[in-house]
């Protein structure tokens, strides 16, 4: 076992433990032990869900490149890609089943899907790319180049619908100024693209297995500059997309703008959103010190979280103006507010998430052979073969 | 709420009923709209499309409550797609006092966090010169409605009359319906209790509510609890042959309600004043509700 793995895998049992925790309290109270209400109706569970199925979505992009695309330095990144999007889509799509009202309904998201529903037509998006991505696993083990070839086309087509379908959901809301613009879907799905490679690079700096030989600097090149590209385009896109808003000076979008900079939770902002997951990465990979490995993976962690920070920053303020300015006070209660900071439920319950696909992923690269000795395995399996012949 | 310019002369105009009348029709709705409400329980059976007994004949001095009365019965005995149910809402006769907001919330037994017809209170101006305006907000029952069209299992729906209802056996929770209201006009139920950290729940908060035609009684798990809920416009009540509770209790006589598609109606005739407004039409939701203003 990696050295790494054996230092997380007791942290992350540590976090599994403590959602479970927040997992009975779901479970025994109900929604009542949840912070958030009906003006703010979606919070920490649902940015975490976009988020993690975004990340999803760009740790694919790795395997689309070797896979699809034959960019031959991805090939080892690309094993432990495909790993890494079934984990976190898992972790996403679990979180946002608990988040719904009535859990025991959710089947009947297959059963009499709206066809006008973007969030319907979503769902099966997500089932097609989570069987795409088992049959991946499936080919690896296999070693099926072709099918795995054609299972990351097809895969990509659903990344792309999947990763502006998110953006969507928001954008399409009219009633919702902060989100309503047609930019909304290339946000999401660049940022996700960004994200997941970013997490990809991470893990792959920190569970390597492979000697830092000429394919190891060939990956490590690849993708410095894939991630500064990206990072680069995040950077105008966000750019773009804020000064326009601004400029246009739609009041409640701008009183949106100015909380995120200047309200309570401007840390978010200012150094999650902006340090974490943008300045400090793109000192890191503009630098020297980005071709080296561990710099490499720092840079991609710090993405990866900052991108957290960013989908935080995305989801639950889009309603902190009221639809009518008055509104809150209008009937008292906890629950019709529009301040919100996640519940202790919430926050375990998010621990245990990201715990268990962190370990889901660890388990995988740690105890499948195709993927622990995927350097060996070909010949192996070959030798086997030659062997029973 | 668009332009107030104006008002005054079409309000003065509007206001057809004396002090007294006003008086005399406060003090005697109710007793009269109970009377009719009983008369119409023992006509008719609280089904939908429920065929109404023909009522006496309107006389002189009918208040508008007995007339929207009647006109909802007259409107029932029209098929469901032909009736256009409507609301009016008279801001300068609204005194903000809430009880159409209690009203509605004991009528369809509404748990904490769950309103269907706040009332906003806004101050206007600055010191000297400050006035107050209440703005009762239920659901708009939008003829193009944005929580339609998203709701990933179908489970609400415009009912050919007008009304946007909620399947609660099918709806899932996700309160998507909720983030696409412009109106803020949908809560969440969390399944909560006015009584809960008391020594007991009470009675009256497990009753069940008729909403939708059928009984609902809350436990904190099963439906409503964990759905998206809204103001209806009472249609348990209309199907019944009864105005919303929220109409009936207006001690201001500041809420109208019927059959739009009506012109005899009292609500066609306030849908045509040069003095309505409707709430963010430029969201292209055509609401049913509008505001005198």
């Amino acid at each position: 076992m990696l050295r790494a793995s054996k230092l997380l895998i007791p942290l992350l049992l540590a976090a599994v433990a403590v959602g479970g925790v927040g997992l009975w309290q779901r479970f025994v109270f109900g929604k009542t032990y949840l912070a958030f209400g009906s003006y703010i109706p979606w919070g920490l569970w649902v940015g975490l869900y976009v988020y993690l199925v975004g990340i999803s979505g760009g740790a694919f992009l790795v395997a689309v490149l070797y896979y699809a695309l034959d960019v031959g330095s991805m090939r080892r990144p690309s094993r432990y890609a495909i790993p890494f999007a079934l984990a976190s889509l898992g972790g996403g799509l679990a979180l946002v089943q608990l988040d719904l009202g009535q859990m025991g309904r959710f089947w009947t998201l297959f059963t009499r899907t709206s066809a006008a529903s973007l969030l319907g037509w979503m769902v099966w998006v997500y089932t097609l790319y989570a069987l795409v991505l088992a049959a991946m696993l499936v080919a690896m083990a296999l070693e099926h180049r072709r099918a795995l070839r054609w299972l990351a086309f097809t895969g990509f087509v659903l990344v792309v619908t999947f990763g502006g379908g998110e953006g969507a959901l928001f954008g399409v809301l009219g009633a919702r100024p902060y989100w309503s613009s047609g930019s909304l879907p290339i946000r999401f799905l660049f940022s996700s693209f960004l994200s997941g490679m970013a997490a990809v690079t991470f893990a792959v700096a920190a569970f390597r297995r492979w000697p830092a030989d000429a394919e190891h600097e060939a990956a490590s090149w690849f993708l410095r500059r894939a991630l500064l590209g990206l990072l680069a385009l995040n950077i105008l896109i966000e750019a773009v997309e804020v000064s326009v808003t601004l400029y246009t000076g739609l009041p409640p979008v701008v009183e949106i703008y100015h909380l995120l900079m200047f309200g309570p939770y401007w840390w978010m902002f200012w150094v999650l959103q902006l340090a974490v997951g943008l300045a400090i990465p793109l000192a890191l990979l503009a630098s020297p010190a980005g071709a080296r490995p561990a710099w490499l993976g720092l840079a991609g962690l710090l993405i990866a979280v900052g991108y957290a920070g960013t989908k935080q920053n995305l989801v639950a303020p889009g309603f902190l103006v009221p639809e009518f300015r008055r509104l809150p006070e209008a009937f008292v209660d906890p629950r019709l507010s529009v301040t919100y900071f996640p519940s202790a439920t919430e926050w375990y319950v998010a621990a245990g998430v990201i715990g268990a696909a962190a370990l889901a992923f660890l388990v995988a690269i740690e105890a499948l052979p195709f993927l622990k000795n995927h350097e060996e395995w070909g010949s192996e399996r070959r030798e086997r073969r030659r062997v029973a012949a | 709420m668009g332009s107030t310019a104006e008002t005054v002369p079409p309000r003065r105009r509007d206001r057809r009923w004396s002090r007294r009348q006003l008086l005399n029709a406060t003090l005697a709705a109710p007793g009269a709209a109970a009377l009719l409400a009983q008369e119409v329980r023992a006509a008719t059976p609280p089904a939908p499309s429920a065929e109404v007994a023909p009522l006496p004949p309107p006389r002189e001095d009918d208040n508008a409550l007995l007339r929207m009365q009647r006109e909802v019965q007259t409107a029932l005995r029209k098929p469901i797609h032909e009736r256009r149910w409507a609301m009016a809402i008279d801001l300068h006769r609204c005194i903000g006092c809430s009880a159409c907001t209690i009203a509605c919330v004991v009528e369809n037994k509404l748990p904490p966090g769950v309103v269907y017809r706040p009332v906003i209170d806004e101050e206007i101006g600055e010191y000297p010169h400050v006035s107050r305006r209440f703005l009762p907000r239920p659901c708009m029952q939008c003829e193009n409605p944005p929580c339609v069209p998203v709701c990933p299992v179908k489970a609400t729906s415009r009912r050919p009359d007008g009304i946007v209802e909620v399947d609660y056996e099918a709806c899932i929770g996700c309160r998507y319906c909720i983030a696409a209201c412009p109106y803020g006009a949908r809560t969440a139920d969390f399944g909560e209790f006015y009584t809960d950290g008391t020594p007991a729940r009470q009675a009256y908060e497990t009753e069940p509510s008729h909403e939708y035609g059928r009984s609902w009684r809350r436990d904190g798990k099963r439906s409503p609890a964990g759905n998206a809920r809204k103001c209806h416009f009472c249609l348990h009540r209309l199907e019944a042959g009864l105005l919303p509770a929220c109409v009936t209790t207006c001690v201001g006589y500041a809420t109208f309600f019927g059959d739009v598609s009506d012109p005899e109606s009292l609500i066609h005739e306030l849908a045509g004043k040069r003095n309505v407004v409707r709430l963010k039409e430029e969201l292209g939701t055509r609401p049913r509700v509008f505001y005198l203003t």
